[in-house]
């Protein structure tokens, strides 16, 4: 189209010369006429109102311009949607009257065509700027222009946002400990604040050892670091008290530890245990997955008889070589009993699996015996046990050597009944917390798949170790839920209602009016005529 | 008015009581009076209220229908449509003010009368945004509806409400030129609806600009309509440049409306 051409060319420059050269002639050819036309009286009057229009509107805008500075704005919602709520604004006072916590920056990556967006949300993140005190600083980041930015906060879709603590030593930001929320909703926004801005440092060291299973546990790893923060690494227990070590054990700058065992085939030595005993003894948190003693050895460490001397005596707990069986409650072959007797006061239940609901799936696990008698200072509780029909096989090469799965039938001589898989023990003393489950299979990546509890128990197991929830709840801000959340209800016979009203009723009744009076004004016009 | 000899020119004591007379010390509300009565008789001011009720009563019942138990009451949802449809009804319900007054001859005889050509645009514009302002009030129907069967947000309502009233006045004000600018009541209509389309699109506009000069992009939107009303008013924010915004659209396109009639006028 000629309109988009680059280039005027010689059909538009011919154009213009022709229509110049025409008005040239006009004036020369009609003198009198031209005159009459430029100082006549429309153009005059009309020239004039040109002008005012112009500068009214100029200084309509000028107006606009200075009160658009003025960010003069109102929220007048009930729900408070683009203002703080009275808990939001407590947790920012608290924020701002604390000086330990560093400023932070929200990074807003809305797109272009969000633009009503931000308008609409920037009402909120300045109410956030003045209720900390500023502390609290926001830009809005176009992700399609600004894709290495986006994707370094892990932004997947415009509209997210990231929460970013700045570092008070270089003045930059903590990038790597960004908190991302998914919409402005006020709730998320603030937790993600106090997230990010808090001071919370905990670590996990998952114990690398013979046949250990740390490595597959990716998906526990990940909710630990990428959903909650932490850091994860992966040490043998002599490597943790070297002086040398990056991250080494009771190091006072973090706020929780914890060890994990996550299986591993051969017993620890007298050093690596003593590094176990010291730490636990002054008040270190474990986290034990026995893996499977279904090896040549017939050995695991999670069995070996120094750990389980240590356990009982300590914590009144003992783990033992038998692999339990389940004919009953199982998972396609005896070896993947399933438990369904879920502690319902303890963290099994109690950190989100919803009670009487949670299973757990264990692959030849061992079993737990509780001591009647606990140890000094330790409260023991039982976690998770097997139905009564389990039963216990002491001779593991029956298992091994299996040709069939009637062989791994229980026989006379087998005990059974009801055994512990899972237990968890405190000692109120020291503050040491352990936790036990008789299988790696509660939290390895091959089971988180499947449609049971174990991938979630295997991280509330994490958090009550370390007090974690604690520290959680100190960060989250719970916001009253307010009427106007509450989704609409309406019957059947209130839909037929409204359907009626507002389909037939209203626009038929003003049809109807509309009717009689042009019907009226005939008959007036009738009568008059 | 007191009686007056043929071929005397009435005294300003006299101009001023017949300026009572239409409409007391403001002449404009005797052509508001006129024109609003005038919308009551005539059967285009009823299709057109019969064709918005009929879309939103649709439109409502297909909302609940699906938000049923799932979403909170919304209230702000039936003014942002009342607004995108005034492209549509903006311009039907002013194309007759003055260019029909124009087509008949009309306009020559009511601009002898002792009111400015802005007193007599005034009283017009004001007599249909009244108008408007009716159907808006009618709407509240759908919030009283909200409110039995749920929980809504009044304060947002009352912003949502606002705004709508403010961008009707707007819209009103802006197809009320074309009515001034043509005796065509339909090419009035049809560049008015033109107009306020995009001024409605402009931040689509916009957005398709940002790439290539974000300034201008800036600039374009602010001019748009959605932009003051859309993610702000009808969300229930009310910031003063928006206000501004719709008033000053008002002023402008009535001072506009005013210029035409004077020139009208002054080539006649």
């Amino acid at each position: 189209m000629a309109l988009t051409q680059p280039t005027f060319g010689i059909i538009g420059y011919g154009g213009i010369a022709f229509g110049v050269l025409a008005l040239i002639a006009w004036i020369l050819l009609a003198p009198a006429q031209a005159k009459g036309v430029l100082t006549g009286r429309t153009v005059r009057f009309g020239g004039t109102s040109l002008i005012v229009t112009i500068l009214v509107i100029v200084a309509l805008a000028v107006v606009y311009v200075l009160a658009r500075n003025q960010n003069v704005r109102v929220d007048l919602t009930e729900s408070d949607a683009y203002s703080l709520t009275a808990e939001s604004r407590e947790a920012m006072a608290s924020y701002a009257a604390d000086p330990t916590l560093p400023d932070a920056r929200l990074l807003a990556f809305y797109s272009a065509s969000q633009a009503g967006a931000q308008d609409r949300d920037s009402a909120l993140f300045d109410d956030y700027v003045r209720n900390s005190g500023g502390k609290l600083s926001y830009e809005f980041i176009d992700p399609e222009r600004n894709p290495q930015q986006a994707s370094l906060y892990g932004v997947t879709r415009p509209g997210q946002i990231a929460v970013v603590a700045v570092d008070p030593a270089t003045g930059e930001l903590a990038t790597e400990d960004a908190a991302l929320v998914n919409n402005a909703i006020q709730q998320d926004l603030t937790n993600a604040i106090m997230e990010a801005t808090a001071q919370g440092q905990f670590i996990a060291y998952f114990i690398t050892s013979r046949e250990s299973e740390g490595a597959d546990m990716t998906a526990l790893k990940d909710i630990l670091t990428n959903r909650w923060d932490w850091t994860v690494v992966d040490a043998n227990l002599t490597q943790l008290t070297s002086p040398d070590y990056e991250y080494p054990l009771n190091d006072p700058n973090f706020d929780g530890q914890v060890i994990i065992i996550p299986g591993g085939s051969a017993a620890l030595t007298d050093e690596e245990l003593g590094i176990l005993e010291n730490y636990l003894a002054n008040g270190g948190d474990l986290v034990l997955y026995a893996g499977t003693n279904l090896n040549p050895d017939q050995t695991s460490l999670a069995t070996s008889q120094n750990l389980n001397d240590y356990l009982e005596a300590n914590f009144g707990l003992r783990i033992h070589p038998e692999v339990l069986l389940d004919t009953t409650q199982a998972y396609q072959t005896p070896l993947l009993p399933i438990s369904t007797n879920l502690n319902t006061s303890a963290l099994v239940t109690s950190i989100g699996v919803a009670r009487g609901q949670g299973v757990l799936l264990y692959q030849a696990p061992n079993y737990i015996t509780v001591a009647e008698t606990a140890p000094a200072n330790v409260t023991t509780t039982t976690l998770s046990s097997s139905s009564d029909s389990a039963y216990l096989i002491s001779d593991l090469s029956r298992i091994m050597n299996a040709q069939s799965p009637e062989e791994l039938l229980p026989q006379s001589g087998d005990t059974t009944g009801r055994f512990v898989l899972g237990a968890q023990a405190e000692n109120t003393e020291t503050g040491a917390r352990i936790v036990v489950f008789t299988s790696t299979s509660i939290a390895t990546d091959a089971f988180s798949v499947l449609n049971v509890s174990n991938q979630q128990v295997a991280a509330n197991s994490v958090v009550w170790a370390t007090n974690f929830d604690n520290f959680v709840s100190q960060i989250t801000i719970p916001q009253q839920q307010r009427p106007q959340d509450v989704p609409l209800f309406a019957s059947e016979q209130d839909l037929r209602n409204i359907n009626f009203l507002t389909i037939i009723v209203l626009p038929l009744g003003i049809l109807g009016v509309g009717v009689y009076v042009w019907w009226s004004n005939r008959k007036r016009g009738q009568v008059k005529s | 008015m007191t009686d007056m000899p043929l071929g005397t020119l009435p005294t300003e004591a006299q101009v001023e009581e017949r300026a009572v007379e239409i409409g007391g010390a403001m002449p404009f509300i005797a052509v508001f009076k006129r024109e609003f009565k005038q919308y009551f008789r005539s059967p285009i001011a009823y299709g057109v209220a019969f064709a918005l009720f009929l879309f939103l009563g649709i439109y409502f019942n297909g909302f609940v229908s699906q938000v049923n138990g799932q979403m909170p009451a919304d209230t702000t949802l039936i003014p942002s449509i009342i607004t995108f449809l005034m492209f549509l009804f903006a311009p039907l319900l002013t194309m007759r003010l003055i260019a029909e007054e124009t087509r008949e001859g009309t306009l020559e005889t009511l601009m002898t009368l002792p009111m400015s050509e802005w007193q007599f645009i005034v009283g017009k514009f004001l007599a249909v945004w009244a108008y408007y302002t009716v159907l808006l009030v009618i709407s509240l129907i759908y919030v009283a509806i909200m409110s039995m069967i749920g929980t809504p947000d009044y304060g947002a309502t009352i912003g949502a409400y606002f705004g709508a009233w403010l961008y009707g006045g707007a819209v009103l004000a802006i197809a009320m030129i074309f009515s001034a600018l043509t005796e065509d009541q339909i090419v009035a209509a049809f560049l008015g609806a033109a107009t306020i389309l995009v001024l409605y699109l402009s931040n689509t506009a916009a957005s398709a600009l940002s790439a290539q000069s974000p300034v201008l992009a800036n600039i374009v939107r602010e001019l748009g309509l959605t932009a003051h009303y859309d993610a702000t008013m009808a969300a229930g924010i009310l910031r003063l440049e928006d206000v501004l915004y719709f008033v000053f659209v008002m002023i402008a396109a009535l001072f506009i409306t005013t210029r035409i009639v004077e020139i009208r006028r002054w080539r006649s």
